[in-house]
């Protein structure tokens, strides 16, 4: 018991180690991109970035630097908020696809990562468009926040000195900053590699975990665990994608993926909603806490009223997609080509 | 101890199709059937439970009772579910939906859940006869008994059996020949299978798995119209399972069943039941 407790700490230690190795290797490189004009641009670039560096919550802050410094205004730093949490959702598909290289048959791993996407996108979409509304009436102009707060990152606070001192190595040893991703994914397969001697795969016919296997949650409560978890990592790629060798190995019943990240890409938001109180600009705070709840907006009425539906729906367009390697390949092909039509595309 | 069959009446559709199924389960069992029928109905028709009374005992020779009760629906049904002890309880849905289910609630969920015997949820008929049976089965530790209470209601309708395993995987994609079968298998799971092989079954039952989400795959199945009664359990130590966190499954399986659905509470069947000899 000991043993598998410490395991599963080493192993979710080294899994959100590789995560932070994989960003801070690709964040660089994804800055040399400039900001384009005009809102549905920057939601392309948000969503781009969010890709490539492999999380949104950089990506959220980097448009909030840019709003401060007048590159962006209001509307479009609020798209690229947006763009940058439909490509954070990638990120669980592409840890889908690296625990499947290994796995024995079973697809969970990219459902899950397709999901996230649809997921996010039939949520934020519509909450972009709430969004407009409410910067175009003028709403945001009432809500200020005096002062600055302390920014406090769990995660930040314990791996970044770990991941500074990789860097430092990198650069003794004159290596180029996008070696540390590919260094992050090997220490990612590793931490899966650990991850799987902790995880006993679903034993239906007894015990706690045959339990789990079988209990499907309230929407609603697997809402609030998925809001809780995220809260708690402040980051909504390191909740969700814990859920890809739990899906993958069926502890985790299917049923409760979906309201678990409709919960989960609420309390995304925190972060970056603590990072606007350091940004100088009023509307900074403003467009992060419109952001939160106008997902709110969309995610509460879909658990509570439209949930089955909207299952439904969703749990279709995924298998579809999962159920053929080449749509699959297209799907991910179209997560890279949609944001760059519209970073290119005048719209 | 005498087995008992308690069918709630009235004037609706929906109360033709509980009489209709409590017939189909008469004909098959040794059985008293016991109608019930709230105070409002009566004041509409006043000779219903007498009608109804002598039509079942002609057309089954089961000896039928009469009961009346306050209404509402559901608090009629389970006050009287709790004094006469019946196996079976039969009884149609209100029709309620949308926000008059909101507001009202549901007679099934209510009853599904509070019921102390097996319930039975009327539906339009799917055939003249129930001669078609889906059970599905989780695999989990309650199987067992799920599974012996649909043997004993198969043979008493004489009617085929088919089991039915929903899984939670996702096959991966790339396995095209995997994915280009039809989406039910008709290998069981190997704890499924042993389980039924050890009960020595004399008539094996039909085995189907579905892969995807519990309840979407069942109603999927009962609405290819392949089968005339779903079956499954829900056991009195399960049926606060979770707590408030979980769903109840069998009540959302037979609120949204598009065929009649018997909610299995294998000990009620189980005592005092006589197959009769055809």
């Amino acid at each position: 018991m000991i043993r598998r407790t410490a395991l599963i700490i080493v192993s979710i230690f080294t899994f959100v180690l590789s995560l932070q190795m994989i960003q801070a290797g690709a964040l660089p490189t994804a800055e040399i991109l400039r900001p384009s004009n005009g809102p549905v641009a920057c939601l392309g670039l948000g969503w781009l970035l969010a890709c490539l560096v492999l999380s949104g919550s950089p990506v959220a802050a980097t448009s909030l630097a840019f709003l401060a410094s007048d590159i962006l205004n209001v509307h479009e730093s609020f798209a690229m908020i947006i763009g940058s949490r439909l490509g954070a959702s990638f990120v669980v598909l592409a840890i889908g696809l690296i625990y499947q290289t290994r796995s024995d048959g079973q697809g969970g791993g990219v459902y899950v990562g397709v999901l996230a996407f649809l997921i996010t996108a039939t949520v934020y979409l519509p909450a972009m468009a709430l969004g407009y509304i409410c910067i175009n009436t003028g709403w945001l102009d009432a809500i200020h926040v005096p002062g600055s707060f302390p920014l406090v990152s769990v995660i930040d606070q314990i791996f970044s000195p770990i991941v500074d001192l990789v860097i430092a190595g990198c650069d003794a040893a004159s290596l180029p900053k996008w070696t540390l991703s590919v260094a992050g994914i090997g220490v990612m397969v590793f931490a899966f590699k650990l991850f799987d001697l902790t995880l006993p795969t679903g034993d239906p016919l007894g015990g706690r975990i045959g339990q789990m296997s079988r209990m499907i949650f309230r929407p609603s409560v697997a809402f609030l665990v998925g809001m809780l978890l995220t809260c708690i990592t402040l980051s909504v790629s390191v909740s969700l994608a814990l859920l890809v060798p739990l899906t993958a190995r069926g502890v985790i019943r299917r049923e409760n993926l979906i309201p678990f990240i409709l919960g989960a890409n609420i309390t995304t938001f925190v972060d970056t909603l603590i990072f606007s109180l350091l940004i100088d600009h009023p509307a900074a705070f403003a467009l992060v806490l419109c952001s939160a709840v106008t997902v709110s907006a969309i995610s509460l009425p879909v658990v509570f009223f439209i949930y089955r539906p909207y299952e439904r729906i969703i749990d279709e367009v995924a298998g579809v997609i999962v159920e053929r390697r080449w749509r699959l390949t297209l799907f991910v092909l179209a997560l890279f080509i949609v944001p760059v039509l519209l970073i290119v595309l005048p719209l | 101890m005498q087995f008992k069959i308690l069918v709630y009446v009235d004037q609706t559709t929906a109360g033709g199709w509980a009489l209709t199924l409590a017939e189909d389960l008469l004909r098959g069992v040794d059985a008293s059937v016991i109608l019930l029928s709230v105070e409002d109905n009566l004041k509409k028709d006043p000779q219903l439970l007498e009608r109804v009374a002598a039509e079942i005992t002609e057309k089954t020779g089961c000896p039928a009772a009469t009961t009346t009760r306050p209404g509402p629906v559901r608090e009629a049904i389970l006050a009287e579910s709790h004094a006469s002890s019946p196996a079976v309880t039969i009884f149609p849905p209100a029709g309620r939906k949308g926000l008059a289910r909101v507001f009202k609630g549901s007679r099934v969920k209510s009853v599904v859940h509070n019921s102390p015997s097996t319930v039975m949820v009327a539906r339009k008929p799917v055939s003249d006869h129930i001669g078609r049976v889906l059970l599905t089965v989780s695999g989990g530790p309650m199987s067992e008994t799920t599974v012996l209470s649909a043997r004993e209601v198969s043979e008493s309708l004489n009617a085929e059996l088919t089991v039915l395993h929903v899984r939670s995987s996702v096959a991966l994609p790339g396995l095209e020949r995997e994915a280009s079968k039809a989406k039910t298998s008709a290998a069981p799971p190997t704890d499924i299978a042993e389980l039924i092989e050890s009960l020595q079954w004399g008539r094996e039952p039909q085995f189907k798995v579905r892969d995807g989400m519990v309840i979407r795959e069942i109603l999927q199945e009962c609405g290819t119209r392949h089968y005339d009664l779903l079956v499954l359990g829900q056991h009195l130590a399960d049926k606060e399972a979770g707590g408030p966190l979980s769903e109840n499954i069998a009540e959302l399986l037979a609120l949204e069943s598009p065929i009649p659905v018997m909610v299995i509470r294998p000990r009620r069947w189980a005592a005092g039941a006589k197959i009769r000899q055809k």
